[in-house]
C-alpha cells in the first residue's frame, strides 16, 4: 500500500533520516516508534508530503509519492493527516473545519459537503460541537475534530502524529477506542508516538527509529515481549 | 449660534475635502499594504526592498513626505503638482507602508501548521492563502489597523501645510479672521465625531471578527 525504500534526508546538511525503508500493508496499524530526535516528525513529513526526501523512494499503492519534486494527487487522496497540535483552523467553526476542505477538493454543493461532515461529526460523537470553535472545545474534542476533518476526504490511511501527548488517561483511553472503531471500518493507521503503553495496546506491527535508522521492524507483541 | 451657522458652511467644506482624502487613503493604501506585507512574508527577493521602502516611510516625518511630493518633486520632475493629488498620494504611500508593517506581522505570527494542515488537505496554494491565511490575517490585524484608521483622521489636518483647504486650515483661517475660537471648537467637534464613527466601526468589527478568539 505504502512503501519506502532508502529513504534520506538532511536538515543544514545535517543527515535526520539515513537510509528508511519499511512498507505499511493494508489494513493493518502500524506504530512508528523512537525517542525525541529518532527523525520521526520528519519521516512524518515526508509520508504526508511536506517533505520531499533527499534520495531514495516512496510509493503510495505503487505510484511514486512525488513527481518532480512535488507531492502527486495519490499522497492528498489516500492519506489523512492529523498532526500532534491539531493545526485546527481557529476562525472556523468546528463544521466549516470540515466543510470548507471538503468543498474546495470536491467541488460538491454546500449542502452536500454539510450533511457529510456532519454525519462524520456524529460518529465521532461531535454533534454537539458543530457550531462552536475550536478553541471553545476540550483537548480530546480537538482531537477527535482534527481526526474527522482527516477522514472528511475519505483517506484509506490515517497518519496521526502523538495522539495521546495532551491527554489525560480517559481520553487517552477514548482514542485508542476510535481509532480501534476506524480500524475495524477498514482504515490503515499509522501511528507515530513515543507513548509505549499507548503503542502496545494499539499496534499490530511497530518500527522503531533510532537516530535516523529503522532498528527494528516487526510485530509489536514481539518488540514488546522482548 | 448665528455665528455658529454663519462659519459652519467653510468648516464642513474642509471637512468634506478631508473625509475625501481619508476614504480614498483607506480605500488604495490597504491593498497596497496587503499586497506588500504578502509580497515582504512570501517572496524572499521582495523583502529588502520593501523593507528600504518602508524604512524610509516610517522613518521620516509625513509632513516632510507631504513638502517633497508637493514641491521637491516639481522641481526634479518639471510638472504641474496638484495639490489635492500630491496630498492623497502622500496619504497613501505613507499609510500603505504602516499597513504593509502590520499585514506582514499579522502573517508572521500564524502557526506553519497552518499552511501544513492545508497543505495534507491538498488544497492548493491560493486556497491555502485566501481560506486560511488571509483570514486569520485580518483577524491578527485588525486593532492595529483600527488604530491606523482612528491615526489617519487627525493625520489629515497635515494637508494644510500643503494648502489644501481641510478643515482644520479653514477653521484657522476663520479665528484669524474674526478673531473668535469658536471655529476651532466646532473643527475640533467634526473630528470627535468623526473618529467616533471609526471607533463604533472598528468596534463592530472586532465583534464579528474576534469573537472566535
Amino acid at each position: 500500500m505504502l512503501k519506502l525504500q532508502n529513504i534520506t534526508y538532511a536538515y543544514d546538511q545535517e543527515p535526520i533520516l539515513k537510509g528508511v525503508g519499511f512498507e505499511v500493508n493494508e489494513g493493518e496499524i502500524l506504530g512508528i516508534l523512537g525517542l525525541s530526535g529518532s527523525g520521526k516528525t520528519t519521516l512524518l513529513k515526508i509520508i504526508s508530503g511536506l517533505l520531499v526526501p533527499d534520495e531514495g523512494e516512496y510509493l503510495i499503492e505503487n505510484q511514486p509519492a512525488f513527481i518532480k519534486q512535488k507531492k502527486s494527487d495519490k499522497v492528498v487522496s489516500e492519506l489523512g493527516v492529523v498532526f500532534q497540535q491539531f493545526n485546527l483552523f481557529p476562525h472556523l467553526t468546528v463544521l466549516d473545519n470540515l466543510v470548507m476542505p471538503l468543498r474546495l477538493r470536491t467541488k460538491q454543493p454546500k449542502s452536500e459537503c454539510i450533511a457529510t461532515a456532519v454525519e462524520l461529526l456524529d460518529v465521532l460523537g461531535l454533534k454537539d460541537q458543530i457550531a462552536k470553535f475550536p478553541y471553545q472545545c476540550s483537548g480530546g474534542q480537538q482531537q477527535r475534530i482534527a481526526i474527522a476533518r482527516a477522514l472528511v476526504l475519505n483517506p484509506k490511511i490515517l497518519l496521526i502524529d502523538e495522539p495521546t501527548s495532551s491527554l489525560d488517561k480517559e481520553n487517552t483511553k477514548k482514542v485508542e477506542e476510535l481509532l480501534k472503531s476506524l480500524h475495524g471500518r477498514g482504515l490503515t493507521l499509522i501511528i507515530i508516538t513515543h507513548d509505549l503503553p499507548f503503542a502496545q495496546a494499539m499496534c499490530q506491527r511497530v518500527i522503531e527509529l533510532s537516530e535516523g535508522k529503522v532498528v527494528y521492524d516487526g510485530l509489536a507483541a514481539s518488540y514488546f515481549n522482548a | 449660534m448665528e455665528y455658529w451657522l454663519e462659519i459652519l458652511p467653510p468648516i464642513a467644506q474642509g471637512f468634506k475635502t478631508s473625509l475625501t482624502v481619508y476614504l480614498l487613503t483607506m480605500a488604495l493604501a490597504l491593498p497596497l499594504g496587503l499586497v506588500l506585507g504578502l509580497l515582504a512574508d512570501m517572496v524572499k527577493p521582495a523583502r529588502p526592498i520593501i523593507g528600504v521602502f518602508t524604512w524610509i516611510i516610517r522613518g521620516t516625518p509625513l509632513l516632510l513626505q507631504l513638502y517633497v511630493t508637493m514641491y521637491a518633486i516639481p522641481l526634479l520632475i518639471p510638472m504641474r503638482m496638484d495639490r489635492f493629488f500630491a496630498g492623497t498620494l502622500t496619504f497613501v504611500i505613507n499609510y500603505a507602508a504602516y499597513f504593509a508593517e502590520i499585514f506582514r506581522s499579522g502573517l508572521a505570527i500564524i502557526p506553519l501548521g497552518q499552511w501544513q494542515a492545508g497543505q495534507v488537505l491538498g488544497l492548493k496554494k491560493h486556497e491555502i492563502i485566501f481560506n486560511i491565511i488571509l483570514p486569520q490575517m485580518f483577524r491578527n490585524t485588525l486593532l492595529p489597523l483600527i488604530n491606523e484608521a482612528i491615526t489617519l483622521v487627525k493625520d489629515t489636518s497635515l494637508l494644510a501645510a500643503i494648502a489644501i483647504g481641510e478643515m482644520l486650515r479653514n477653521a484657522k483661517e476663520i479665528v484669524g479672521k474674526d478673531l473668535r475660537v469658536d471655529a476651532l471648537v466646532i473643527a475640533g467637534i467634526f473630528y470627535l465625531l468623526f473618529s467616533f464613527m471609526v471607533v463604533s466601526v472598528g468596534k463592530r468589527l472586532e465583534k464579528t471578527y474576534l469573537k472566535q478568539m
